[in-house]
């Protein structure tokens, strides 16, 4: 039997943040994760324990945003209304919740394999982990990260770009 | 060499290859413009997405909303809300009802004046209010002495809850044995506060304690005596000796002790007829009657006697002398000594409560 203890001390706080940037909402996020770790009881042994947390997280989170697409989508769509109809007193918070919002949409453009290996990497699994928990070649890890980073930081700026572009136009 | 592609680069800076070959790719960046150039690209890519991601932990949480809402009495408002009202109705009632209860006439049903009728109306009626149903609730002031003698008078007999408790209250009901009022101001305070903490949303909820107390008039003096006390001593028998007066007080299930007072009234009867007017007396009378040599020992002036304790077949008698009329009182019982005087320090409070609502 696994020791369950040591694995949610070791690794839920990763595991945590993963999920949440994967899902964009920590509540969620926080489930998941523990019913990582009450999968992880149920095991006799696991070979390789990030890799197998986080194979069985994404594979949650894949089954249930299978499951309740619908209703995310809902409230995602609710939750941007409410952002757009807020008016929040500081500048800081502002520009704090904009930055959060294109990250959101810059790593939602992203194609799956390509954000889950790269979320996987910024929570320190190595290439033999990440090939692992996705059931990819060790040796394609490196194009699949370069290229989500790329991705990712173009699509960012894009974004970045065109934000200054509307504040430019409301300006003059 | 041929130029390094990208997936090694990233690779190569993530620590993933091995040593021979990062050897192999440092040299090339070394010799390699380009390849440098793209190495410098990939680093700023990974510093920058690392920094995107960064942003994505400032997530609201919650944007899931919580299944149940709360209910609307459980609003901290409403709490708030109704400690506030219950609180006010109690003290409004302690207020009426001590004037009240100067005046009121032995064994006259009072109702309400029409001002407490207006907080009094979500009346709930206790079908058979038992002496257990009245000390939850703590009754609050008025239903004092009524709620106390229900409970003795349930253990003596002559029980009936009965529909006279559909008078909105009987709340001024004043026998000569009234409890004292301070008592009666701290039971409010502690009703109102447990009022709020069994039954927030109901604000009457102290006031319809009232009404449990049953309109039994029933009373002998002597359960008379037993009226106060938190909790209640309970009066279980009032055997009657010549000379003295027993109460007989059950203080926990099946354990009981002795109340022995001598009795200035039977023996001065033919002049007096109640304490106050007896206390002139009283030491004459327990000079010339004390029916214990416990008591003939006892030297009536001294008010401050230490207490006397007397131990036979397990049952531990004290003895002291009633600050108020120098008579000795005793009171025995299966139990240590530090309990009799827990117990006689709960009788001498009722005593003097209900000394102190006789005197005019």
């Amino acid at each position: 039997m696994t020791d369950v203890d040591r694995l949610f001390r070791t690794y839920n706080a990763a595991l945590v943040r993963y999920l949440t940037r994967r899902l964009g909402d920590r509540d969620w996020a926080e489930e998941v994760a523990q019913e990582t770790f009450v999968r992880a009881l149920r095991q006799t042994s696991i070979q390789n324990e990030r890799a197998w947390l986080f194979a069985v997280a994404t594979n949650l989170v894949r089954d249930e945003a299978r499951k309740d697409m619908r209703r995310r989508k809902h409230l995602a769509l609710l939750a941007e209304e409410e952002r757009e109809a807020m008016v929040e007193p500081e500048e800081t918070t502002i520009e704090r919740a904009q930055e959060a919002a294109m990250a959101r949409k810059a790593v939602d453009a992203l194609a799956e394999r390509d954000r889950l290996a790269l979320l996987m990497r910024e929570e320190g699994l190595d290439y033999n982990e990440i090939a692992e928990a996705l059931q990819l070649s060790p040796g394609s890890v490196g194009t699949t990260l370069s290229r989500a980073r790329r991705r990712l930081v173009e699509s960012y700026e894009a974004l970045q770009k065109s934000r200054e572009e509307r504040e430019k136009n409301a300006a003059s | 060499m041929q130029h390094l592609d990208e997936g090694t680069i990233h690779s190569w800076l993530d620590g993933a290859l091995s040593a021979e070959e990062a050897a192999r790719v440092e040299a090339h960046v070394a010799e390699c413009p380009q390849c440098a150039a793209a190495v410098a690209e990939a680093r700023g890519f990974i510093a920058a997405s690392s920094r995107i991601l960064t942003a994505l932990d400032h997530v609201p949480r919650g944007v899931v909303p919580a299944a149940s809402p709360v209910k609307w009495y459980n609003r901290s408002a409403w709490r708030a809300a109704a400690v506030v009202l219950v609180v006010a109705v109690g003290s409004l009632v302690v207020v009426s009802n001590s004037e009240r209860s100067q005046v009121a006439a032995p064994s006259v049903i009072r109702n309400a004046a029409d001002s407490e009728y207006a907080v009094t109306q979500p009346q709930i009626m206790a079908p058979s209010p038992g002496p257990s149903a009245v000390s939850k609730l703590q009754a609050p002031p008025p239903a004092t002495p009524a709620a106390q003698r229900a409970i003795a008078s349930s253990a003596a007999s002559s029980n009936k809850p009965t529909a006279e408790a559909d008078f909105s209250k009987q709340a001024g009901n004043a026998e000569p044995s009234v409890v004292a009022r301070e008592r009666t101001q701290n039971q409010a305070a502690s009703s109102a506060i447990d009022g709020y903490a069994a039954a927030p949303a109901q604000t009457a909820g102290g006031v319809t304690a009232l009404q449990s107390a049953p309109s039994l008039r029933v009373a002998g003096v002597s359960t008379v005596d037993s009226a106060s006390g938190q909790p209640p001593l309970k009066v279980v028998g009032t055997p009657r000796l010549i000379g003295a007066k027993v109460t007989l007080y059950e203080v926990a299930p099946g354990d009981t002790v002795t109340f022995t007072e001598p009795s200035n009234v039977q023996l001065n009867a033919v002049v007096t007829t109640g304490i106050a007017s007896a206390e002139p007396q009283a030491r004459r009378s327990m000079e010339k009657s004390a029916p214990t040599a416990a008591m003939r020992a006892a030297s009536p002036s001294s008010a401050v006697r230490p207490l006397q304790v007397e131990v036979a077949n397990g049952v531990t008698t004290i003895i002291w002398p009633d600050v108020s009329t120098g008579n000795m009182l005793r009171l025995s019982g299966r139990m240590s000594v530090e309990r009799l005087k827990e117990i006689k320090l709960r009788i001498e409070r009722e005593r003097a409560a209900a000394a102190a609502k006789k005197k005019p």
